[in-house]
């Protein structure tokens, strides 16, 4: 095989090093290569630009190499040095990708990784937080990612998602690789965790730290709402996405239900494609055959209810309401939050909107991504200005050991000499700690900017880049953009005249890149000078010479201040001189922030995108024909995890009877009342309670659930939360609510005001009251039928006659069986809360999740149909990729196999002939077909003595290896120390004189190779034959009279590229790709795929089971 | 970067002097081009991000790679007025933002509304729904105004006049993640 000196793979970070071929004579600027022999170096170029690479000599052409004398150069060329041939190149980007580019280049003798290693803390990287992304794990509990990524696509490959919102970090440190910027709209910064926890969900990058994405593979894309306005945010998006890729709209907006205001925090947010500019926009992605992922809404609304049917005012007259199913749809896939299976797995979560329309759920709370903070918060490094600025061990720490209490997301800080504090500013707070009383915060703070800083301009008030303490001048600067303020302290904080003004032309000296802005700033009191980053440089100016920049800057971080770990050479957020102890503290923030509380439907959307993503992928590379926006929401509703309703049931496919009620009140209400005024029912739940409106087809009225408490005047406090019951009395046109032993009367003609000298007590009150209805009833409800009201309390009731002195019927208590026909038994044990509606004068009854509806008027039985379930609030199934897989017939890696071929394979080969593929096990062999998506042929397994003429029968079970030669169009396969030889051009029957041993026949072969061979391949990449055993290999040249190469046997090891430890002996069979030119390794239950032109090294993400 | 797309970041004079460097490259000797190769990274340098490039859907791909352009802003979203007039009017917005009608309806009234309440109108749609590469995909003609003034009077004038189809008040879109 080709290869080149490869010294050391190394860890993905780090200084790469680089060593030309003399002969090439490569000579290096800053950014550029040239070679002094006039070779073609404008790949090398090429990929120094692509990295943004800086290389340079490791030993100086003048100052070293011309200074050597020819003695020295002389014993340096005896140890294999050449001195100019050497180059460190630095690149932010992943250099490992970069070591194999320039791996590939004929002019480059070797390239290697060396790591930094100076100091433990040097090396320090975030965690693996991946165990905390449950929504990874097997179903019902998670999605089952894990499963779709042991499959070819199963990561999303060559999948799209553009996910529509409006800020995002892209230069966090797990996303950073996989995406570069908006495509179009705003970056708003107050969103930017929101936008970076959703890219993480769907596509955070796959390394040994942070998170990874549902569907890491998969292209992430970006664009803003925000300057575009949703609708052309849709469509621009849709513009560049092709068929089978998807949209994630991560929006919601206030709907009908609260005016389309905001009074009362989300409550009331729906989908987007209410909107006809944006059911439009969805409808133009979805025609183009995109998939579109859209969150419902955080609103606690039911997408059934009335309201939403209802022609808002300006709407084209033709609208009619997208979440009816009956009406057009969108096509998009609706997302519901369901609740993780650390709390009631798969139920509603309370914010969620619901309704028939929402197709499926994904995780809404306890999501674990990037961004926010909490997982991993902002960190520090103390760097000694007194050790040649290197940074102390045991660093970095959490920045909360020099400010407790603060959150997580710093963008600058200073220390203030003025009164010895240090101020960190995020957002638009800031915080003042006092490194004098151990770093606490004091008291007050945070404090916002705004109001605080006097004459600070708006935006600075909002979030500020850096900010320093000159102590030059005794003032305090701030930066922003490309402008910068200057406040005096010794002025009452107050921005000095004349400011903000532009960086460029106020700082001399700063380079065009910083003066568009900069991270971060520090007054060094070491040695008076003023230091700026930005990204991975900084400069350094002296106040003292006219507050110029230094010569020789900027220069990178890493290549001054010793010993910071990776992530602080990429860039810092703020700095610190910590006056205290004379150090200099540097701070990381945004970059390294993980949270494992992401939520909304917010979090639930991108679970579900990621694991169509990985759908998509999985189907692109089994040649099928990807979803469509209907095959998609088909798919997400007939598979999946169930929904689970509170009671434990599931949750159905319908829509309530008493539409708009939220979970909480879909269970165990505490009471019900008729409202006689108004015709409408309340009911009653814990501290809240809703209005329903008979006459807008039971619908309960926008803005509820409300609080009882402000709302009814004069309730006692113990009334405010879980009263028993509640009645609308006809005959005095009063309301009565009920409490433990007390009740109170309600005079809804006197502003629903409690009348004077209630609460009273039941015992007393009601006269013939049984002891054990004077407490606790469970129900009450006004009968029109007979003008009586009635008290339920377990499996009893009362029958009180108001026109009777209000005295309880003679005969009472009775059982609730049998005087009330047709009650199930377990409402005949005790009821939740009753009440008669004069709707329709019928009473209801409700238990648990269940309510009946008796009908005075034909001898009080309970209507047919009931009980029904009081409100339905679907957000439909948690997708399950492994049964979706297993459903579409994706989830093999080599589809059809039988399962006793999927435990190991004997042998295989490439049939050039009839371009199929043969796989032997034991005494059977299949074929398949390499131009029908690697489908099995049908009728496969067969016996190989049935179909193999001519084979002896030794070979007709368990063949050691088998393999197409090309030379002579004939098929070999082994067996022990014997091989036959098979002519597919005669009846595929086994040549005369076969089997022979393959001592006496193949020149060469050692002998430990000649008693028996694990596997065999032809290789069409360099027409030659290769044959293993143990942990060895040869290579055989048949147009070399069949002889061994010289040189071998070698060891699998070493030669064929980054295999596991497990493939590099004892293969089960090998097998050569004459479609994709490519080499496949078996061994047992797995194999592996190698990519001959990539340097014989394997495909990333091998081995994978032959079947998962 | 390649030539073709470094000529598209070129403007006006310095399209001019990038062109006159290049033609001397071929005719004089190595020094020379070590002059032009300092004169191409000076334009580089001080090449604004701003309105004179003239980014287009071929240049996204270098677009995304100048990560300076998307340092975060503080932009509040606003609420949106979505208008659709009566097709028969062939309603379109010309480069100085004005509203127009190809079949010369009266938009005067709508152009001086807008002008009163400082608000801006754009149509809203795709370059593959105009021109021959338009899709058989009926897509409505929506139009955005957006502005700082009293949006709700602006529609409620707008519903009263004849080519005015429907107009209606989106409200901001926010994030959908829950906050308690």
């Amino acid at each position: 095989m080709p290869e080149k000196n490869v010294l050391s793979t190394g860890p993905m970070e780090g200084e790469l090093v680089v060593i030309f071929k003399p002969d090439a004579e490569i000579t290096a600027t800053k950014k550029t290569v040239r070679s002094s022999k006039r070779l073609n170096v404008s790949s090398l170029n090429k990929t120094l630009k692509q990295f943004k690479v800086e290389i340079s000599p490791v030993f100086h052409p003048k100052r070293s190499v011309a200074a050597m004398s020819r003695t020295m150069k002389a014993e340096l060329k005896k140890s294999a040095v050449i001195p100019q041939a050497i180059f460190s190149l630095h690149s932010t980007q992943n250099i490992e990708t970069l070591r194999q580019e320039f791996l590939r280049d004929s002019k480059v003798e070797a390239a290697y990784i060396k790591p930094y290693a100076e100091d433990p803390n040097i090396n320090w990287g975030s965690p693996d937080f991946t165990a905390n992304q449950g929504y990874l794990d097997a179903a019902p509990g998670g999605v089952d990612a894990r499963f779709a990524w042991k499959l070819v696509g199963g990561k999303g490959d060559a999948v799209s998602i553009t996910d529509v919102e409006q800020g995002f970090n892209f230069s966090h440190e797990d996303l950073r690789t996989k995406i570069s910027g908006l495509i179009g709209g705003n970056n708003v910064f107050t969103s930017q965790n929101h936008g970076t926890a959703v890219l993480g969900v769907l596509g955070a990058a796959e390394n040994s730290f942070g998170m990874t994405g549902i569907s890491p593979q998969s292209k992430i894309v970006a664009i803003s709402h925000n300057g575009l306005g949703t609708s052309q945010a849709i469509i621009n998006a849709a513009d560049k996405c092709k068929a089978g890729d998807i949209i994630l709209l991560e929006v919601h907006r206030p709907g009908p239900a609260y005016d389309f205001k905001a009074p009362a925090g989300q409550r009331g947010f729906i989908a987007i494609e209410w909107w006809p500019d944006d059911f439009a926009a969805i409808r133009y992605a979805v025609l183009k055959g995109i998939l579109v992922v859209e969150a419902a809404g955080n609103g606690t609304e039911d997408f059934d209810k009335e309201i939403y049917n209802q022609l808002p005012s300006g709407f084209p007259s033709g609208w009619k309401n997208p979440f009816n199913p009956a009406n057009p749809q969108s096509g998009a896939v609706i997302v519901g939050a369901g609740a993780s299976p650390s709390s009631a797995d798969r139920t509603i979560l309370g914010f969620s909107n619901w309704g028939r329309r929402v197709d499926a759920q994904g995780w809404g709370h306890n999501v674990a991504t990037l961004g926010y903070g909490g997982a991993q918060n902002d960190k520090y490094v103390s760097i000694n200005p007194n050790n040649n600025w290197t940074v102390e061990s045991g660093f970095p720490k959490n920045l909360s050991d020099i400010g407790a209490g603060m959150k997580s997301g710093i963008d600058a800080a200073l220390w203030s000499e003025t009164n010895n504090k240090v101020y960190y500013f995020r957002g638009s707070e800031y915080y003042r700690v006092d490194p004098n009383n151990g770093w606490a915060i004091d008291g007050d703070y945070p404090k916002d900017i705004k109001g605080n800083w006097p004459g600070f301009p708006d935006s600075f008030t909002k979030k500020i880049d850096a900010a320093l303490w000159s102590n030059t001048n005794n003032k305090i600067y701030f930066f922003k953009g490309n402008q910068f303020i200057r406040v005096d302290p010794n002025n009452a904080w107050k921005v000095d005249p004349g400011y903000p003004k532009p960086l460029a032309g106020n700082w001399p000296g700063f380079p065009a890149s910083f003066a568009k802005g900069v991270d971060a700033a520090i007054y060094s009191f070491k040695n008076n000078r003023i230091y700026f980053f930005r990204n991975n440089r900084y400069i350094r100016v002296n106040p003292a010479n006219s507050w110029k920049v230094d010569p020789g800057y900027p220069k990178l971080i890493s290549s001054n201040w010793r010993n910071l770990p990776l992530v602080f050479r990429r860039g810092i957020d703020a700095a610190i001189y910590d006056k205290t102890n004379d150090k200099v503290y540097f701070v990381k923030s945004h970059d390294i922030l993980y949270t494992n509380g992401f939520s909304g439907t917010s979090s639930a959307s991108p679970v579900v995108t990621g694991a169509l993503a990985c759908i998509q992928g999985r189907l692109k590379a089994r040649g099928k024909p990807l979803l469509t926006a209907t095959s998609a929401q088909n798919l997400l509703r007939s598979t999946g995890s169930p929904q689970i309703r509170l009671s434990g049931a599931q949750e159905q496919n319908k829509i309530s009877n008493w539409k708009g009620l939220n979970a909480t009140f879909g269970s165990g209400i505490d009471a019900a009342l008729w409202n006689g005024k108004s015709n409408t029912i309340y009911f009653f739940k814990g501290n809240q309670y809703v209005r329903i409106n008979p006459t807008n087809n039971w619908n309960i009225d926008p803005t509820y659930p409300k609080p009882i408490e402000g709302n009814w005047p004069g309730f006692p406090d113990s009334f405010n939360n879980g009263v028993d019951a509640a009645l609308w009395s006809d005959p005095n046109k009063k309301v009565y609510f009920f409490k433990g032993n007390q009740f109170i009367r309600v005079d809804p003609f006197n502003g629903w005001n409690v009348d004077p000298g209630y609460p009273k007590s039941i015992s007393g009150s009601w006269p013939g009251f049984p002891a054990s209805f004077a407490s606790g009833v469970d129900g009450a409800l006004w009968s029109h039928t007979n003008k009586k009201i009635y008290f339920f309390k377990g499996n009893q009731f009362i029958r009180v006659d108001p026109a009777n002195n209000w005295q309880v019927d003679a005969g009472y208590p009775k059982s609730i069986t049998p005087s009330w026909p047709g009650f199930p038994s377990d409402f005949a044990s005790g009821i939740d809360a009753a009440v008669w509606s004069g709707t329709n004068s019928k009473i209801y009854f409700f238990k648990g999740e269940k309510y009946i509806r008796s009908d005075p008027g034909n001898s009080w039985k309970v209507d047919p149909g009931y009980p029904n379930i009081i409100a339905h609030q679907r957000i439909g199934n948690r997708p399950n990729l492994k049964q979706v897989f297993q459903n579409l017939d994706i989830a093999s890696n080599w589809p059809g196999f039988p399962q006793s071929f999927g435990q190991g394979v004997d042998a295989a080969l490439w049939s050039e002939t009839n371009k199929k593929v043969y796989f032997f096990k034991n005494n059977q062999f299949i074929r398949v077909d390499p131009f029908n998506n690697w489908e099995m042929d049908a009728g496969y397994p067969k016996t190989i003595s049935s179909s193999w003429p001519g084979f002896p029968r030794s070979f007709a079970t368990g063949v050691d290896a088998a393999l197409w030669s090309d030379p002579n169009k004939k098929i070999y396969f082994f067996k022990g120390n014997q091989f036959i030889r098979v002519d597919p051009n005669n009846g595929w029957k086994v040549d005369p004189g076969y089997p022979k041993t393959i001592a006496s026949s193949w020149p060469g072969f050692p002998s430990s190779f000649a008693n028996g061979v694990d596997a065999a391949l032809w290789s069409g990449t360099n027409n030659r034959i290769y044959f293993f055993k143990g942990n060895k290999y040869i290579r055989v040249n048949p147009s070399n009279g069949w002889k061994v190469d010289p040189g071998y046997p070698n060891f699998i090891n070493g030669n064929w590229r980054g295999i596991p430890a497990s493939f590099k002996s004892g293969l089960s069979a090998v097998l050569w790709n004459g479609k994709s030119k490519n080499v496949y390794f078996f061994k047992n239950s797995q194999y592996l795929k190698i990519i001959p032109s990539n340097n014989w090294t394997m495909e990333p993400g091998y081995p994978r089971g032959i079947i998962v | 970067m390649s030539k073709v797309k470094f000529q598209k970041r070129i403007t006006g004079n310095r399209l001019n002097l990038f062109l006159v460097s290049f033609s001397v490259k071929f005719f004089f000797n190595r020094f020379i081009t070590k002059i032009f190769i300092v004169v191409f990274f000076i334009i580089s340098e001080f090449q604004p991000v701003d309105g004179k490039i003239c980014v287009t859907r071929n240049e996204i791909s270098f677009k995304l790679q100048d990560m300076e352009n998307f340092d975060a802003v503080q932009a509040d979203e606003t609420s949106e007025l979505i208008v659709q007039f009566r097709p028969d009017s062939e309603i379109f917005v010309d480069e100085s933002g004005n509203v127009i009608s190809g079949k010369g309806a009266d938009t005067g009234l709508i152009n001086d509304l807008l002008k009163k309440h400082h608000a801006t109108i754009k149509p809203i749609g795709s370059k593959l729904t105009t021109g021959k590469n338009k899709p058989s995909i009926e897509f409505p003609d929506f139009f955005v105004i957006r502005g700082k003034g009293n949006l709700e009077a602006i529609r409620q004038k707008l519903l009263k006049t004849e080519i005015v189809d429907s107009a209606y008040i989106k409200p901001p879109a926010e994030d959908p993640e829950f906050q308690e």
